[in-house]
């Protein structure tokens, strides 16, 4: 890294969190400590199912904080759920909010606050810092280890109109608290805890290489390397061992430390769109995108890819940076097909006839400003019709 | 989708923001937010202690007083501190605290309601108030919040107005028409004056004549400030003796001293006054106010010698215009200040004045309304009636009416006005804002009517159910017997009555278990206590003996109808006579179970010949002696219990003599006992004993049993069971036994296996075990 960098002002934003099993068990004495009156608890039918937001909604009835259940809400948050949430938070009274559940809730969650605080609509909020009124007090129960919304300043909210994902980032929507409990994991499903362990390892890549790094993110990222290809396959072996999920649920929040300030890159910029106009889910679509832009970028952070591929126990040392970028780039395939995850984005029913579309919208997205080589639209479309 | 090509040149910015030092990307506070909030209750905390009103807070029911402004303790006279421990009763007027308590417990008021009330003061008096009230619920806690409006002044002034809106203008005219005449007659006096001086110069003997019938007061004083001379008319006006006057300082008859010394430098400079109003004072002195004419009297060489003049006494005057002026301003003052809007136009009905509140009222400014007329406030519709109105009111008709009146945003309020023609001509109207009074009326008329409806339509609905209720009483087939709380009879249907043979006025008055069968009488009555205490319905069958002494069998749906306060009204009784149903029923019950007895000894033949004697599926008696003869007993309570069991009858088997592949072979039969015996019961005994030179082990469960209908397919076909997870069952416990012995019925399975100690007749090589052989007996697998 160049010395002069390291002395360059840099940010570094996380909320208050409580990582360990029975974290989620401590809701009820957050719910008090941000004066909590009445709760709005955003989570989805899964995890009710699951027994999480009994578990959550028990604890905050034995301290006496009332609460209402929002669950209306789907795998991509819509917009339309959002602006649901509010109105139930206005009717209800609520003045805090707690999200149980992946990704989908706690970025709806984060959604309902900033649209009730400053009366508008969350499409309004599209882009980087748009958000001038924090959003009310926030805890985050994640139940997967993956999106790391509990600690980010993103929020990814899908516009159904347009059938795109906007992003919203801002400081102001990183949760006051998160419980970060790796009992909650057990009952992920093994393809959500497939597509979820390598959306975290894109993360910690995509943060790693991102034009916006700085040494403190990079920590985080390289950590999360380290943890995911050890531990994602035994998760899916022995779903219900607590050794493995509690690595794997640290390196998701490792890396989600990490990309939450140092921001992502081209493969989510290029997930989003597959996920807003073809609604695919978002860690499948990494996973499968990632060889192909790490590919891509290389040549623009080779120093950083060997680094990476080293923490992933990659043999790199004394070799070419073009051996190195094969050797990373099958690493990630075999990582991919190992634990079950498709390929090639055919096998998921992309058309190569969505490319142009599909390009276009990832040359919108927010994500793209932090990657390493800035694509062109052809660009983008090749490393498509490669993943294809 | 030009943004497009623009995205490029935004990353960099992008990627700043992103990182975040921007003054915009500030992490989430809320402390601005609360300042914010803060500073928005604070400033409305400062308009509530700015308010006239008081405002204030009660916590229901009791009443508890937890907040109020400053206007409050100001209306009240009490401190902060007091008004701590009080309660809206204790300020609440005591006539009025039946409507407020009213008002507070009626749960569906959460519309305000304003009413005419008064407060109490700390010293017990009274201020009459009109108070709204409004009572919400915050944080689970119910409070009152109350703004209360002094209206004492306004009551005053409504009344000092109509007072005086009697009496302006008869007061004006005649003030004015003193004031003229005051002037006229001073006009002329002066000019008499005048005459008379010049008469004084000609002619002392006239003028002393004169002057001492003057009215007016003539005086000559010294320029060093000596009176020289002053008329006897000063005794009339002041009460000094005129000759005790003359040479004494001039200054002993100002009022104000220092008034000679600007009156004296004026004279010098000007030579003379005209109308120069001047106080004096009296003997007894009082303030007395003159008009000077004077002149200053110089020497022939030109210097100033004395000032000389008349003194026209003005006090009166003065005093009338004192009072009109008061007069003037006070009314002027209730005006401005009056709540209602007060509006004067001339007798053409344009508007020529208007208070305040009055163009507030209608939102126009007070310049706007003086440019407009009375119509144009009136609807279109009105303007016949309106011109009815100003004939009536121009006559002296002081009715008060009520007006919609056009606001300047062309919305209407309602309005009460009374209208009365000054002496001048002008119209002057007092109007009130009655939008929101005439609202709660209407509102309260629609809800009266609607009530109204509401009683008529439930009365009809109650009396259609009753008529419904009594037909399907008596029409229905089943029996019906209603009881009052004390389990009298008070309703006896028409089945009933055919049933037993009694009429209904034969049974009215009588308890219920005088009809029933005398055994079960206690059981009936501990039911009906049941009923009463609320544990309903009841199911429960019991014979009911008719008149004729016959009995039925009757199933009884029993229920309580509880009144408002949850106590029994009445016990209802639906009964059913099944006394066939049950006939049949046992008749039934009878051949089953011949049934099953030729069942089981049909295969309990064909089983033993098939098994060649090997199976015996036998009676509880022929079990029976095993059992009785058996030399260990052990309970097996659950899965984890089958191994040690298990062990315990091979020990016994191995101690009285079985051994090597006869013990291990015999021990999976038994093996498979236990375990099903778990499997089927839960739990389960396991005997063992020894007979005729062999061993026996017995398991008995309590399970439900094996049916005969599949008994052969139980015991015979390998791997069958009843249960997906039974395993291979009898068939094996066959293959390794030398006989087997099965009790099975409804309250559990007995099986006795029994194996010789020697001459072997079959080898372990011989029999078609699975692969599940050798498990160790007793675990439970997971399917
Ligand atoms: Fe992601």
């Amino acid at each position: 890294m160049n010395p002069a960098m390291e002395l360059e002002l840099r940010k570094f934003v996380a909320p208050e969190f409580v990582f360990g099993s029975g974290a989620r068990h401590l809701v009820a004495q957050y719910a008090a400590n941000f004066g909590a009156r009445k709760v709005l608890v955003v989570t989805d039918p899964g995890v009710i199912k699951a027994g999480w937001t009994k578990d959550v909604t028990d604890t905050l009835e034995s301290a006496e904080i009332s609460h209402i259940v929002f669950s209306d809400v789907t795998s991509n948050p819509r917009a339309e759920e959002v602006m649901a949430g509010a109105e139930v938070y206005r009717q209800e009274r609520c003045n805090a909010i707690v999200a149980v559940g992946g990704g989908s809730p706690i970025d709806c969650a984060k959604g309902i606050g900033i649209v009730v605080t400053n009366e508008k609509h969350i499409l309004d909020f599209e882009g980087v810092d748009e958000v001038p009124i924090p959003a009310p007090p926030l805890i985050c129960i994640p139940t997967t280890s993956g999106s790391a919304a509990e600690v980010s300043q993103f929020a990814i909210i899908t516009d159904l109109a347009r059938r795109v994902k906007i992003a919203i980032i801002s400081k102001t929507i990183v949760p006051d608290a998160a419980l970060i409990d790796p009992v909650t994991l057990t009952t992920m499903p093994s393809d959500l805890t497939a597509y979820t362990g390598l959306d975290v390892l894109v993360h910690a890549l995509e943060a790693f290489v991102s034009n916006a790094q700085s040494p403190i993110t990079s920590m985080f990222a390289l950590e999360a390397c380290r943890l995911v290809p050890h531990y994602l396959a035994a998760t899916i072996r022995e779903p219900e061992n607590m050794i493995p999920r509690g690595k794997m649920m640290r390196a998701s929040l490792s890396a989600g430390l990490a990309f939450s300030n140092a921001g992502l890159g081209l493969a989510h910029a290029m997930a989003h769109s597959l996920g807003g106009l073809l609604d695919k889910p978002h860690g499948e679509s990494n996973a499968i995108l990632m060889p192909y832009v790490v590919s891509y970028n290389f040549a623009e952070a080779a120093d950083e890819y060997t680094e990476i591929a080293d923490a992933m126990g990659l043999d790199v040392a004394k070799k070419s940076s073009e051996d190195v970028k094969i050797i990373l780039v099958n690493a990630l395939k075999e990582l991919v097909q190992s634990v079950g995850v498709a390929p090639k984005l055919s096998d998921i029913g992309v058309k190569h006839s969505d490319i142009p579309e599909l390009a276009r919208h990832a040359m919108d997205d927010l994500d793209i400003a932090t990657n390493p080589r800035a694509p062109s639209q052809r660009d983008v479309e090749v490393v498509y019709e490669q993943a294809l | 989708m030009s943004k497009r090509s623009d995205a490029k040149r935004d990353w960099s910015t992008l990627r700043d923001k992103i990182i975040g030092l921007g003054e915009s990307s500030a992490s989430k506070s809320y402390y601005p937010e609360l300042q914010r909030r803060l500073a928005d209750l604070e400033r409305f905390r400062a308009l509530l202690d700015q308010s006239n009103d008081a405002i204030l807070l009660a916590k229901l029911p009791s009443g508890q007083l937890v907040d109020w402004n400053e206007s409050t303790c100001n209306i009240l006279d009490y401190t902060n501190a007091d008004l701590v421990n009080m309660t809206i009763y204790d300020i609440a007027d005591t006539s009025a605290w039946k409507k407020v308590s009213e008002l507070l417990s009626a749960e569906a008021s959460a519309a305000p309601t304003t009413l005419t009330t008064s407060l109490r003061k700390r010293d017990g008096s009274l201020i009459p108030t009109e108070m709204t009230v409004v009572v919400m619920s915050i944080d689970g806690h119910t409070y009152a919040a109350a703004v209360a409006r002094d209206i004492t002044e306004r009551n005053k002034a409504e009344q000092e107005l109509a007072r005086y809106r009697e009496r302006l203008e008869e007061l004006v005219v005649d003030r004015t028409a003193d004031l003229r005449r005051a002037n006229d007659q001073l006009r002329q006096e002066i000019a008499e004056r005048e005459r008379a001086e010049e008469a004084l110069r000609d002619s002392e003997r006239k003028y002393r004549q004169i002057y001492e019938s003057f009215y007016d007061v003539y005086f000559r004083t010294s320029v060093d400030g000596r009176i020289e001379i002053v008329s006897p008319s000063i005794q009339q006006h002041a009460g000094y003796d005129p000759e005790w006057l003359v040479g004494r300082p001039v200054t002993d008859v100002y009022y104000n001293a220092k008034d000679r010394q600007f009156f004296l430098d004026m004279m010098l400079a000007k030579g003379e006054v005209e109308n120069y109003e001047m106080r004096l004072k009296t003997l007894d002195g009082q303030p007395v106010d003159m008009l000077v004419n004077a002149r200053l009297r110089r020497k022939p060489d030109g210097t100033p010698e004395a000032i000389e003049g008349v003194l026209h006494d003005i006090t009166d005057r003065k005093r009338a215009e004192e009072a009109l002026r008061e007069s003037e301003e006070r009314y002027r003052t209730l005006v401005e200040q009056a709540l209602d809007g007060i509006f004067l136009a001339d007798s053409d009905g344009r508007y020529i004045d208007v208070n305040p509140s009055g163009a507030a009222m209608l939102g126009y400014s007070r310049d706007e309304i003086l440019s407009m007329h009375i119509s144009d406030i009136v609807r279109p519709e009105e303007l016949d009636r309106l011109a009815v109105h100003i004939s009536n009111v121009k006559r002296g008709d002081r009715t008060i009416t009520e007006w919609d009146l056009k606001r300047k945003d062309g919305s209407y309020i309602t309005t009460e006005l009374s209208a009365v023609q000054l002496q001048n001509g002008n119209i002057q109207a007092i109007v009130r804002d009655i939008t929101e009074r005439k609202r709660a009326e209407e509102e309260l008329q629609k809800y009266r009517d609607h009530l109204e409806d509401l009683v008529e339509q439930r009365t009809g609905e109650l009396r259609e159910e009753q008529e419904f209720t009594s037909a399907i009483l008596y029409t229905s087939t089943a029996i019906v017997i209603v009881l009052g709380p004390d389990g009298k009879i008070v309703r006896f249907n028409r089945a009933a009555e055919q049933l037993t043979g009694y009429s209904q006025d034969e049974v009215y008055g009588r308890y219920l278990w005088d009809l029933l069968a005398p055994e079960q009488i206690w059981q009936v009555k501990s039911l009906f206590e049941e009923l009463t205490s609320g544990k309903f319905p009841i199911q429960f069958e019991s014979h009911i003996v008719g008149k004729d002494g016959s009995r039925r069998l009757i199933a009884w749906s029993s229920t309580s109808l509880l009144d408002a306060d949850g106590k029994t009204k009445y016990v209802i009784d639906t009964g059913i006579d099944i006394t066939e149903r049950e006939r049949a029923e046992e008749n039934r019950r009878n051949f089953e179970k011949q049934i099953e007895a030729q069942k089981r000894q049909f295969y309990k033949d064909t089983i033993l010949s098939v098994t060649s004697g090997k199976l015996d599926i036998c009676d509880a008696a022929d079990v029976r002696p095993y059992i009785s003869a058996s030399q260990i007993k052990e309970e097996v309570c659950g899965p984890d219990d089958v191994g040690y069991t298990r062990r315990q009858a091979q020990q016994f088997c191995e101690e009285h003599g079985l051994v090597g592949d006869r013990l291990h072979t015999f021990m999976v039969g038994v093996g498979e006992a236990i375990t099903n015996a778990v499997k089927h019961a839960g739990s389960g005994r396991v005997y063992a004993g020894t007979i005729d030179g062999s061993v026996w082990v017995g398991v008995a469960d309590r399970g439900k049993g094996i049916e005969s209908l599949i008994l052969p397919k139980a015991t015979l076909l390998r791997g069958f069971s009843t249960k997906p997870s039974m395993g291979l069952g009898y068939s094996i416990m066959l293959e390794v036994s030398d006989q087997v012995l099965l009790k099975t019925g409804p309250h559990g399975t007995t099986v006795i296996l029994v194996k010789k100690l020697e001459e072997p007749r079959v080898t372990l090589e011989s029999l078609h075990l699975p692969d599940t052989w050798m498990n160790a007996p007793g675990q439970v697998s997971h399917g």
